[in-house]
Formats: structure tokens, C-alpha cells, sequence
């Protein structure tokens, strides 16, 4: 009997708060935001001023845009001319930053959702004594365990991804209808450009390689999670924290403190993410292999642990 | 069944904290088809044994829970063995059809009609969470929940603690009436000896780490004789050495273990004492 769905089920149920009902609203509220801001523009009622000036250090370009009582109308019009005339790898570049930008704040809350999971998910039910109902039933440890990691490093993913995903169409349709009216091509100018489709395999791939290079990181989560008798978070951070200041004063090193910055501040992934598929980092070096195996042994002895643990 | 005919057998079962045994050299056996009611003061080791037969936490010795060694395979072992320890371990968010879908995917032997028709008979909304449930519907709910579990051996872990009197005596109505079957083996930890006596077939009386009493309930009027013992006899019958001496009425109450029943005769009316009586005996002793 495969019990995998089931498990995988118990903690949707458990967690539906914060692994869908989070990520909707704040779809929800992105796309509210975006259909006010597009209703602000074409309803024209909005007057304003604007006097910027933009200054790219890149090309030494300079933009000064002026504009005195003109409607949000007059505006994005203006700007979406000048932004059709641009060449097709500025323009992929522009519609980059904005869909980045839109796009990482799912990640940055998905983060931390799979780390404060990772947490607590073997450490609540022996706080509430609920692992003596979980542990009455025939479910192995290994498979309570490796439920909650395949959970945290996909499913949980999934869902904000999906989120992600239709935020990144909602921006293309409204920019779109935005810009209807202008004498643009709405393909060559906001859809070839912006590149969903090849944006959401390097997400898929985001979140496969993030998985693997940050493994020891979840996998250190989920022992003290399995270990803790009480404050796990404290444990979390205290030993790592620990470690690295004994370090420091013995040896004036900083490897260990390099390698949490690497592979818990998710500094490598997130380069890989910023600079898109087309990034120069290998994804598959020793580095990666050896976050793997480091990894491994830290779930399994969070699996181990499991075997001995009783209400707290 | 293990090698021996045995439910469980256990032979010098310990488990040390420091200084402290929780366990020290326990031996016992529960056959198949028995109620053993394991008994014992606060402390005196009853959960730290159960849970070494449910493979929830280590120990020293040899136990055989149905040919399994709890400590290895815990995963089969619940296939075969159901338990229930107070009201308080269904997780509070879960609901309750959540439960019975769960134990469903889950569990080989659940009957899921069985469990229906269980919980149709109480007042248990389904869509309710266990936070929003009484204490009472909570363990309706976990009985319900183990009784559609077709095992071989049930532990219950003092499982009526902190009800009131209706949902106790409910509860033990329903494992006697609707549940025991004569193939299946229950252990009852409970320090409420009263409430189970009439339901069990054997005694397990624990306290400070050891057995002190194992029998068969249906041998203790054999073992076991309560005198009410006359003024004029008492100086008699206390240097046959009683167990236990208490006073009633101007008379003597004395347990007698062993004791020879024409002798003692003489000096009173005789009964089989009470588990209670027997139980402030062996305490008292030990």
C-alpha cells in the first residue's frame, strides 16, 4: 500500500494556512494592485506631475521626463512608445528586472514558509503529544521523515510556484490591455520580451537546484526539529552560530561562515535565479554533489532520532 | 502470537535514568484472548512498559510483542497493535473525517464502514476539528477510530483519564460489548482499579520498577483470602502473618496469601478480597 499521497496530504491539511491560503492572497493582492493601478491609468482621472530624471550608469544614458498635469494615460503612453522603440535585448532586460522583482517575493516568503515548516514538523506533535496517535499507526519513520522533506522541497514549491506563474500572466494581460491604444505590437513589445515560458523552467530549475544545494541546510532543520526538547530555532542558529565564532577566534578563518552563507542565505541560487538560465554558474560541481551527500546524512539522522523520539 | 503462544512475553525488562529504574527486571507474559489490567501508583513504571512494547522508547531486556522485537520494527508491529493513551493525543487540528481518511490510506486492517456506523451512533460532527470537540467526543471519536482496527493486541494507557463518570463507563461498556472478541488481547493501565475490575482476566500489579503480583483473576480466590476476623481470633490470626489488616466495624479485615482456608475459617467470614483491598496490600508491601 503506497501510504505517500496520504502523508503528503496530512500535511496539507495540517499547514493549509500558510501552504496555499498565503500564497493566494498574495496573488490576490498582486493582482489587485495591478488592475487598480491599470484602472487608475485608463480611467485617466489621475493628474500628475512628474518630474523624473533617470540616470543608467551602464551606457551613460540619461533620461529626463517631464510632465506637468498630464493624465496616468498620457504617461504610460508616452512611456510604452519610448520603451517600443528600444532594442528587443533592452527590452528583455527591463521586462527581466520587473518580472524578477514581482516574481521574488513569492520566493523570499516560500523561503522562510519551508524553513519554519522544516522547524517545527518534527517537533510540534511530540509538543502536543500528538507523535503517540501518529506513532500508533504503521508508518515507518523513514517515510514520516522523507513525507515532510519531499513536502518542503516540492510540493510546497509547487503551490507558490503555480502562484507565481499565474502573478507573471496576470502582468502580461494587464500590461497588455494597458497598452492597447498605442500604436505598438503587443507580441514583440511586452510578450516575446518578457519570455514567461522560459522564465518558469529556470524557476522549475530554481527550485530543483536550490533543493539539492541547500539540502544540508533543510537537513540540519529537520534533525534539530527530530533532536530539540524544547527551542529548536534557538538550536538552529546557536550551533552554527557557535561554531562560527570558535572558528573565528582559532583559527581567523572563515570557511565554515562562507559555507552557511553560501548554502543557507541562498547566495549561489540566487545569483543563478537573477542572471536567468543562461548563468555561467555550473550547477553540477563537487560543491553540489557534496551538499548532496551532507544532506543525505542529515536526514537520516533526523530519521534515526525519529526512532528514539517521545512526547516532550 | 510469538514463539512461545505468547501476545507478549517480556523477561527482565528495564530502562535505567541515571540513578533512576523506571523499569527494573520486569518479567511477565499476556496470552492471547486475556485482559490484563496493569496496575500501579503514579510513577511506578505502567507507561514507560507500555510504551517499551509499542516500540516508543528503548530499553534493556528481552520483550516479544507477537514475534516482533519493538525496537526494530515498529512500522509491522502497528499493523498488529492498536493503542490508545489519554484523551489528549488526537491532534487538535485534525478533523474528524480527516481521521478516518487518514487511518484509511494508512492502515491494512481498518474497516472504514465499521468506523461510519461507530461514529454515526455519537454526536460527532465530522467536519469539526478535534480543538472544537468535548473531551467525552474525543475519545469517542479515538475508540471508534480503533475499534473498526481489527488487532491482536489493544493497549490502553490510563484512556479514561480526566473524563467524567458517563463517558468512563461508556467507554469501557463498549470495548467489552462491542469490541472484545475473545482473539483479541488488551492491556488497561489505569490507577482506578475499581472501575475495571469486573472486566479483567488477569492482574499485573507494578510499583518502583517491579512486579508485584501477576495472576489470573480466577486464581486470586484461591491465593487470596480476606477475613473478617473476629475480636476474640485476632491474636491468632495475626501471627498466621497477614498481608494487609484494616479496620471495619470493631472487626478485623485481614488478607491472607496462601493462607489455609479451614483454618481461617475459624475465625471469621471469609471472602476473595477486593483488587482495591489487594492493591493498598501489595503497595504496602513493596
Amino acid at each position: 500500500m503506497n501510504q505517500l499521497p496520504m502523508l503528503l496530504k496530512r500535511e496539507y491539511w495540517e499547514h493549509r494556512t500558510t501552504f496555499l491560503y498565503l500564497p493566494a492572497i498574495m496573488s490576490m493582492l498582486f493582482i489587485g494592485i495591478l488592475l487598480f493601478g491599470s484602472f487608475a491609468i485608463q480611467s485617466g482621472v489621475v493628474n500628475v506631475s512628474i518630474d523624473s530624471e533617470r540616470h543608467q550608469d551602464g551606457n551613460h544614458q540619461t533620461e529626463e521626463f517631464k510632465a506637468e498635469g498630464a493624465s496616468l494615460l498620457e504617461i504610460f503612453g508616452q512611456r510604452i512608445n519610448r520603451f517600443a522603440d528600444q532594442s528587443f535585448s533592452e527590452r528583455e532586460q527591463v521586462l527581466n528586472q520587473v518580472y524578477y522583482s514581482t516574481s521574488v517575493i513569492m520566493f523570499v516568503v516560500l523561503w522562510f514558509v519551508i524553513v519554519f515548516y522544516f522547524i517545527n514538523c518534527l517537533y510540534d506533535d511530540r509538543k502536543d503529544r500528538s507523535i503517540l496517535f501518529w506513532k500508533s499507526l504503521p508508518v515507518s519513520d523513514t517515510m514520516t521523515v522523507v513525507s515532510k522533506l519531499i513536502v518542503g522541497l516540492i510540493v510546497v514549491p509547487t503551490i507558490f510556484l503555480a502562484f507565481t506563474m499565474i502573478n507573471n500572466v496576470a502582468l502580461l494581460l494587464v500590461s497588455s490591455i494597458a497598452a492597447l491604444g498605442n500604436d505598438i505590437d503587443i507580441f514583440s513589445t511586452l510578450w516575446a520580451p518578457a519570455n514567461i515560458i522560459g522564465r518558469w523552467v529556470t524557476f522549475v530549475g530554481y527550485i530543483l537546484f536550490a533543493g539539492i544545494w541547500c539540502l544540508p541546510f533543510f537537513g540540519w532543520l529537520l534533525l534539530i526539529s527530530s533532536w530539540a526538547k524544547s527551542a529548536p530555532l534557538a538550536w538552529v542558529v546557536g550551533i552554527p552560530l557557535l561554531i562560527t565564532i570558535v572558528e573565528r577566534i582559532f583559527t581567523g578563518s572563515g570557511v565554515v561562515r562562507a559555507f552557511f552563507m553560501d548554502h543557507v542565505a541562498l547566495r549561489q541560487p540566487v545569483v543563478w535565479l537573477q542572471d536567468g538560465y543562461g548563468s555561467e554558474l555550473s550547477v553540477v560541481s563537487m560543491q553540489t554533489f557534496a551538499s548532496l551527500i551532507l544532506g543525505v546524512v542529515l536526514v537520516g539522522l533526523a530519521i534515526w532520532r525519529r526512532g528514539y523520539a517521545d512526547e516532550l | 502470537m510469538n514463539e512461545s503462544g505468547n501476545v507478549v512475553t517480556a523477561r527482565g525488562l528495564s530502562k535505567h535514568f541515571g540513578d533512576f529504574s523506571a523499569l527494573d527486571g520486569v518479567n511477565f507474559d499476556i496470552r492471547p484472548g486475556s485482559i490484563v489490567g496493569l496496575i500501579g501508583p503514579n510513577g511506578a513504571g505502567k507507561t514507560t512498559t507500555l510504551k517499551s512494547l509499542l516500540g516508543l522508547t528503548g530499553f534493556d531486556g528481552d520483550l516479544d510483542v507477537l514475534g516482533v522485537d519493538p525496537r526494530k520494527d515498529r512500522k509491522s508491529l502497528m499493523q498488529r497493535v492498536c493503542f490508545i493513551s489519554d484523551v489528549g493525543v488526537l491532534p487538535r487540528w485534525l478533523r474528524a473525517r480527516e481521521a478516518v481518511a487518514y487511518i484509511d490510506a494508512i492502515h491494512p486492517r481498518f474497516n472504514r464502514e465499521k468506523a461510519m456506523a461507530l461514529l454515526e451512533k455519537t454526536n460527532i460532527p465530522m467536519n469539526n476539528r478535534v480543538k472544537q470537540l468535548s473531551k467525552g467526543m474525543v475519545t469517542q471519536l479515538h475508540l471508534a477510530l480503533v475499534m473498526a482496527i481489527e488487532v491482536d493486541l489493544l493497549v490502553l494507557d490510563e484512556p479514561t483519564l480526566g473524563l467524567d463518570i458517563l463517558y468512563r463507563k461508556e467507554f469501557y461498556d463498549r470495548l467489552l460489548n462491542d469490541y472484545f472478541d475473545h482473539q483479541t488481547s488488551i492491556i488497561i493501565s489505569t490507577h482506578q482499579v475499581e472501575e475495571i475490575e469486573s472486566i479483567l482476566t488477569h492482574l499485573l500489579f507494578i510499583n518502583k520498577g517491579k512486579i508485584v503480583l501477576d495472576a489470573a483473576m480466577d486464581d486470586l480466590s484461591e491465593q487470596y483470602v480476606e477475613v473478617l476476623v473476629k475480636p476474640e481470633h485476632v491474636e491468632q490470626a495475626l501471627a498466621l502473618g497477614p498481608i494487609y489488616t484494616r479496620d471495619m466495624l470493631g472487626k478485623k479485615n485481614m488478607i491472607f496469601e496462601r493462607g489455609d482456608r479451614t483454618q481461617l475459617e475459624g475465625f471469621g467470614e471469609i471472602n476473595v478480597p477486593s483488587v482495591a483491598d489487594l492493591f493498598v496490600a501489595k503497595m504496602q508491601r513493596s
